[in-house]
């Protein structure tokens, strides 16, 4: 700071005498609250709680003109009222108490100067209160007489709920421009205490603790104590076995999908046998073995069947698992299990929407970009005597996200 | 405003009220208390505020939807209102939802006014959350309270992520899809985890019915015990508060609780409540009639979670494709890792925090007064750096909707988030930095040389000379105070808590940790000194204006 500065008051708790500080000198209770200087005794009954003692402020000669003076208008007769209520509120043991607006360079609202700007706040505020009433109004009429099933309820909807909301905004303004233009916008001021408590406070509780600890014998009595640690030690064990029957355990079920040789691939939506040559070139179709259902092996039957082109496979194993070009492989993704669907006919791509793994189908699906780890398994198929399309066996390999057992 | 002194009737009854209670529980000394309690002013206090306001809303609006809710994985075929899906079979929770949601007067509303509510509260507790981080606010004594809170923070994800999985739609099935392969991912117990869990292979039939039971009695009872205890800690501890004239480490400036803050805050929870109402009406959210039932043969694309999984689902997403497999023991890196390991070393480090800071600052002092991200230029950086961590990770859970919308290549953008990850942090880190300790050196030179007046005046001499104008008094002192100078004692610095702080404290550091902590705490408090060594050089060369 330069020294210009030396003699002027550095702090507005300086230029005002230290208002902030009222809980260290205490007020009487008596006597005009603010007109009341004395500091001089402060240092005296430091720290010393007068219970009794009242909001009031340490304003000293400097403030109270002008407070007096004021820089705008006195203010108005309920404001001064409510500036009086809060300044003659009694005070606690943190030594609480107000300190007008000014100190902190505060101006008082228009509404708290001028009587017509303080009508005016009032029926703004009733206004907005008037308004959540009508919301009410309009949430009840709205409810009662609209027909509820017009497009699906959602005219209902933007009535009820937007009354709703006329309601609540309405009341939540209207509490807070109350609290901004006719509440005093004078400061309170309380002291903060230390957490830990006195030293001798916190000796006191150790040596009860220590004490106790004693009386129990817990040091000397070794086998006590390990008994009793041994017993705490097994409690939970209880708890813990209660929880078994959660579920099974997984057992082999994880690499079992219900595919089984011969079985019949089964359209995943009609539910309906697919015949060799029911799919174009290039087209897909999501199948599950027949006669499944929601129960058991749901997550994990879904699988691809897949038409190539004559001479697109470029993998002799996947060919060779096929049949006419056609190839089947899990639709569930080996990294995290969601199916995946998005087929790119030209690239013959597979992507998976949930994590972007990306597999290339005419390549046994390769991964070629993604976090999945492993290729999906393929189902061998062949073509039944009636020409519908067969599993040769089941996946030979646990299909989906990878497990701690998977080997 | 009619004076309670005036009107005698209201007066007599309010005074016979308060007496009826302390004749009973003796709570004169804590009402007068309480009424007195003073409350700080600052907009960035009403974060918690908001999150507090949204656990109401969520609350109340929960209770209703579970007058209607089937939490069972029955299977039933719909035939309400909602044309499309009549006829399709699906589980009861998803045809309880959308009877819920077309016939039931006002419970798409209240469904919709739930879940907005629900976004709300995990936003707000992450905001505020940053708010305490960056104006060390979590400092002693405040640090159980940091505890308290980040717990929260998870609760109120996993609390957000079972609300949205219970309709079982098709978006929601998917997300507990991937949560199974999560916990199958997790080395030797994994699948057993998910068996337990689910109640067998996915998906099942009792993971619903007890999904809904964390979900609207396990968690949301944690929650209430945590909040309360979270509000009593604030309660008995006292508000923080930004330095500003009168303000120091032992006082409070402020409202009163009652009334002025007590109808602020109320009006501020109808405002809260009327926003929720509005966006409940007006913005449409998980329309997961549109979804469609469960089924795991099917997912659509652009598929995205709600924002809180936003980060999981990116590092999912942004993981390369390791797989390891050991003694015939699968390790799948590609979901242990982002899935399990990530998150939990994120929410670690934002409980271990507040107790590094402190150990490698030597801190031991108690702060009342907050700081400025300036303040503590390495603390903001090390907050920046995470959010840029936690922001690339978040931009990654859409990176194909980003891909898409813009007609990137998916790849492209994948790879450019890859390398952004890496190198992403570290610079952020550097910028933050950078950028606080210039602001510290503009806070010096207005705090030595004040505001630029834009006259330039010539001296007798003939040298031309800038005028400035001094900080007014007040200013002054809190800018001196908020840069670690320490001028008068009467606002405590962590400096002058403990003889500790940015000057350092002279002793030598001994062993490798010790040596390791006082490094840090160099870095730690590495700043702009004020831009002369010597301000005296300047002082003849600058005319002030009184």
């Amino acid at each position: 700071m330069s020294d210009e500065d030396k003699d002027a008051p550095r702090t507005a708790a300086e230029a005002s005498g230290s208002v902030f500080e009222r809980g260290k000198s205490p007020q009487k209770r008596t006597g005009e609250p603010r007109t009341t200087g004395g500091t001089s005794s402060a240092k005296e009954i430091e720290g010393e709680v007068l219970a009794g003692g009242s909001m009031g402020a340490d304003v000293p000669a400097k403030m109270r003109t002008a407070r007096k003076i004021g820089r705008r208008k006195p203010l108005t007769e309920t404001a001064a009222a409510a500036q009086e209520a809060m300044f003659t509120r009694p005070s606690d043991e943190d030594g609480t108490h107000a300190v007008p607006a000014e100190a902190f360079g505060l101006e008082h609202d228009p509404a708290q100067v001028d009587p017509r700007e303080e009508k005016f706040a009032e029926l703004q505020v009733s206004a907005l209160f008037g308004l959540a009433a009508l919301g009410v109004i309009g949430f009840v009429l709205g409810f009662v007489l609209m027909d509820f099933h017009r497009a699906l309820g959602r005219d209902l909807n933007f009535v009820i709920g937007g009354s709703f909301t006329v309601s609540l905004l309405g009341l939540g303004a209207g509490l807070v421009l109350w609290a901004k233009k006719l509440l005093p916008h004078d400061k309170a001021v309380q002291e903060r205490h230390d957490f830990h408590s006195p030293e001798e406070e916190e000796l006191a509780a150790e040596d009860v603790f220590l004490k106790g600890a004693t009386e129990m014998g817990l040091g000397s009595r070794k086998m006590l104590r390990r008994s009793l640690l041994g017993a705490a030690a097994l409690l939970p064990i209880p708890a813990v076995l209660m929880l078994r029957d959660l579920g099974p355990l997984p057992g082999r079920s994880l690499r079992h999908t219900g595919w089984k040789p011969g079985i019949r691939l089964v359209d995943v939506e009609t539910k309906l046998p697919i015949k060799l040559g029911d799919i174009e070139i290039g087209g897909i179709a999501t199948v599950m073995p027949d006669g499944f259902d929601t129960t058991e092996h749901y997550a994990l039957a879904p699988t691809i069947l897949i038409r190539f082109a004559p001479g697109e496979i470029r993998s002799k194993k996947e060919a060779s698992w096929g049949i006419n070009d056609h190839v089947a492989y899990s639709k569930i993704c080996s990294h995290a299990g969601c199916p995946i669907s998005l087929y790119e006919q030209q690239t013959h791509h597979l992507l998976c929407p949930c994590h972007q793994s990306t597999f290339d189908m005419a390549d046994d699906a390769n991964v070629i970009f993604g976090p999945a780890a492993r290729r999906l398994p393929q189902l061998a198929i062949e073509v039944d005597p009636e020409g519908y399309f067969v599993a040769q066996k089941g996946y030979t390999e646990p299909v989906g996200p990878s497990f701690w057992e998977r080997g | 405003m009619a004076d309670t002194s005036k009107s005698g009737a209201g007066e007599t009854a309010a005074r016979k009220g308060l007496r009826y209670v302390d004749d009973r529980l003796g709570t004169a000394g804590f009402l007068k208390r309480s009424f007195n309690k003073v409350f700080p002013d600052h907009w960035s206090f009403l974060l918690g505020e908001i999150a507090l306001y949204s656990f109401v809303i969520v609350l109340l609006t929960g209770v209703y939807l579970t007058l209607f809710f089937h939490p069972s994985s029955s299977e039933v075929v719909y035939n309400g209102s909602y044309q499309p899906l009549r006829g399709v079979p699906m589980t009861d929770a998803y045809a309880s939802t959308l009877h819920l949601s077309f016939d039931v007067r006002g419970g798409l509303l209240m469904r919709q006014i739930h879940h907005w509510a629900a976004i709300l509260f995990v936003c707000s507790i992450a905001v505020h959350m940053f708010r305490v981080f960056f104006t060390g606010a979590f400092r002693k004594p405040r640090t159980l309270n940091w505890h308290i809170g980040v717990t929260l923070f998870i609760l109120a994800v996993l609390e957000g992520f079972a609300g949205y999985s219970l309709p079982d739609d098709l978006l929601s099935g998917t997300g507990i899809r991937i949560a199974y392969s999560v916990m199958e991912s997790i080395p030797v117990v994994g699948t057993y985890l998910a068996y337990f869990v689910f109640g067998s292979n996915f998906p099942g039939v009792d993971f619903i019915p007890r999904l809904f039971i964390i979900h609207v009695l396990l968690v949301p009872g944690i929650l209430l015990a945590l909040i309360s205890a979270h509000m009593m800690i604030i309660w008995h501890q006292k508000h923080t508060d930004f330095p500003g004239p009168g303000k120091t480490e032992h006082n409070v400036v402020g409202t009163p609780f009652y009334p002025t803050f007590l109808i602020k805050t109320n009006g501020f929870l109808f405002l809260v409540f009327g926003v929720c109402a509005a966006l409940g009406t007006f913005a449409q959210i998980n329309p997961v009639w549109l979804y469609g039932p469960y089924n795991p043969s099917q997912v659509s694309a652009g598929s995205q979670p709600d924002w809180y999984i936003f980060f999981l689902e990116g590092s999912l997403r942004l993981m390369p494709n390791l797989e390891s497999n050991i003694w015939g023991h699968t390790i799948s890196w590609n979901i242990l890792v982002p899935g399990v390991v990530l998150p939990g070393i994120m929410f670690n480090l934002l409980y271990a925090y507040p107790s590094l800071e402190a150990w490698i600052t030597k801190d031991r002092g108690f702060h009342n007064l907050l700081q400025r991200p300036r303040d503590m230029p390495v603390r903001t950086g090390l907050g920046v750096m995470s959010l840029t961590f936690y922001g690339i990770l978040y931009i990654a859970g859409q990176n194909d909707v980003i891909a898409n919308t813009f007609h990137w290549s998916l790849q492209g953008t994948t790879w450019v988030l890859r390398v952004l990850i890496i190198i992403g942090p570290p610079i952020s880190f550097y910028i933050a930095r950078r950028w606080c300790l210039g602001l510290q050196h503009h806070d010096e030179e207005l705090l030595h040389h004040g505001h630029e007046t834009g006259i330039i005046r010539r001296l007798p001499s003939g040298e031309y000379i800038e005028v400035t104008k001094p900080l007014p008094p007040e200013r002054a002192e809190v800018l001196a105070m908020q840069l670690g100078h320490d001028l008068s004692g009467h606002a405590a610095l962590p400096s002058s808590e403990n003889g500790h702080g940015p000057s350092g404290n002279g002793h030598r550091p001994v062993g490798m940790m010790a040596r390791a902590r006082g490094a840090l705490e160099g870095f730690f408090f590495e700043r702009h000194e004020p831009p002369r060594a010597n301000p005296e050089d300047d002082e003849p060369k600058t005319l002030t204006r009184p």
